[in-house]
């Protein structure tokens, strides 16, 4: 995997409850993923804004597995995110007829079973608020 | 390294040397004409170097760009301007993969990519699951239905079903995919590509050589190159691809367009990447690729005769798919396609993905 310090810094942010979106401290432009330079204006070593509660819509979705097993992906356009790059990661969701394009989501942290927390998305409506 | 002994095991090395001698062999140069090499694989370590020395080339030009499926079509688009200018004068563009066999013999398969960093803290069916949000999304933009992904499997088994050499023989049904197992919504099974072995090399010489060698040369009209992202994340529309710019370019050198071509092939690893590709080269309205293919115009006897080898999905994908799209293209231009031979066809484009639509390579080609 090609992890870099920009991913570790996320995944640690992440692990301590806070979800982060990388933010330009130049441009102030908000995009995923973290990387090592703005995509919008090139400026190096971009910052970070808090992203707990960000909300958004679904951009498309998939899922994995059926019954126990059943995990969801989801793509998210968020509100916070200004150079039209998507929010990536497991959807949390009751019930996967209501997964259409549009759906409200909102960025959240979780323990997914790896002991450790990770950002993810909830839907937001019935019995998902 | 492999550590098998078995009596007729074949590494990535070995049939990857096989298919470079059948090419210079076809081409009618000798080994030591050859003064470019071009390579990617994920089983051979310094792999220009190692595929030079087991050959007994020693060349001026060496490119080992690797990025992904989309990399031998590159290493061609590459040659063009080395040869031109004037680096190298016959350069051999090689693949090679036995990962099938190291699947069943280790549990593993050797591959060139990862799943990006942040996508992997979710453990998804990597590549698949991205290939199945384009799909997904591809649906609840333009009301792509699940039975025109399913239409691009039967048009590739019909295909395979005319190619001896495909591992995939039998004609399946659109009911046939859905009832293959789930694997990442809207994805089952037979909307994945085949997991294979398999190696193929290819010769980039000058037209004035190629010509004194008198071998049905195929002439390279047009080539270009694109890549807007690696991972989902960056990939800021799922539905509009890095293809439409290649094939811009290569179109462009051409002097042609989409109208011109009488065969396409497309690196279909999944059954959405033939719609995506054939929209952004143009054969169709962006959105209507699906209702393109359940129309039959993709299939033999289609006004577009696309994948004609049977493709990723029912013919071989052994890892990087690229170098059979161009072999096919060939194939058909100099009208050797026996049973799926399209007549006539004196024209074609053969286009290359990398990672998750990731990088794009098209080239435009002439009999």
């Amino acid at each position: 995997m090609n992890s870099n310090a920009y991913f570790r810094e996320y995944s640690a942010r992440a692990a301590s409850g806070s979800a982060v979106l990388p933010r330009c401290g130049h441009c102030s432009t908000v995009f995923m993923p973290p990387r090592a330079a703005c995509p919008e204006c090139g400026a190096a070593d971009p910052g970070w804004m808090p992203a707990n509660g960000a909300a958004g819509t679904l951009y498309s979705f998939t899922v994995m597995g059926e019954g126990a097993q059943e995990r969801i992906i989801g793509l998210a356009e968020l509100d916070a995110i200004t150079d039209g790059s998507k929010f990536y990661a497991q959807l949390l969701c009751d019930d996967t007829s209501q997964l259409t394009m549009g759906a409200a989501v909102t960025v959240g942290t979780a323990d997914l079973g790896s002991g450790e927390l990770v950002p993810v998305l909830t839907l937001r409506g019935a019995g998902n608020d | 390294m492999s550590a098998t002994s078995a009596p007729h095991h074949r590494d990535a090395l070995d049939i990857m040397a096989d298919s470079a001698l059948a090419a210079v062999r076809d081409s009618g140069l000798s080994l030591k004409d050859i003064d470019g090499i071009f390579t990617a694989t994920a089983q051979v370590d310094l792999p220009t170097l190692a595929l030079s020395e087991h050959l007994g080339i020693t060349p001026r030009y060496l490119d080992s760009t690797v990025h992904g499926g989309a990399s031998n079509l590159s290493h061609i688009h590459h040659a063009v301007s080395a040869i031109r200018d004037g680096k190298c004068e016959a350069a051999l563009v090689v693949y090679g993969s036995t990962q099938r066999t190291m699947l069943k013999a280790t549990g593993k398969r050797p591959a060139v990519a990862s799943c990006p960093p942040v996508e992997s803290l979710y453990n998804p069916l990597f590549p698949i699951s991205s290939y199945a949000l384009m799909a997904q999304r591809h649906m609840l933009e333009f009301g792509t239905t699940r039975r025109q992904l399913s239409s691009v499997a039967v048009a590739a088994s019909r295909w395979g079903a005319l190619n001896p050499a495909a591992q995939r023989r039998d004609i399946i049904s659109a009911e046939d995919v859905t009832a293959s197992p789930k694997i990442s919504s809207p994805f089952h099974k037979l909307d994945c590509c085949l997991i294979t072995d398999g190696a193929g090399a290819v010769v980039v010489t000058t037209a004035q050589r190629a010509a004194r060698l008198g071998r049905a040369p195929v002439a390279i009209l047009g080539s270009g190159e694109y890549s807007s992202h690696e991972g989902m994340m960056a990939m800021k529309d799922l539905v509009r691809t890095g293809a439409a710019v290649s094939s811009q370019a290569a179109f462009a050198q051409a002097g042609l367009g989409p109208a011109d071509m009488d065969v396409a092939q497309v690196y279909d690893a999944f059954t959405i990447n033939t719609i995506l590709l054939l929209e952004d080269l143009g054969f169709c309205a962006k959105g209507t690729g699906g209702q393109f293919i359940e129309e039959g115009h993709t299939s033999p006897g289609g006004r577009l005769p696309t994948n004609t080898s049977g493709g990723g999905l029912a013919f071989s994908h052994p890892g990087m798919f690229g170098i059979y799209t161009v072999l096919e293209a060939m194939t058909q231009l100099r009208g050797q396609g026996g049973d799926r031979q399209v007549p006539g066809a004196a024209k074609a484009v053969a286009h290359g993905i990398g990672g998750t639509m990731s990088a794009h390579t098209t080239l435009v080609l002439g009999g």
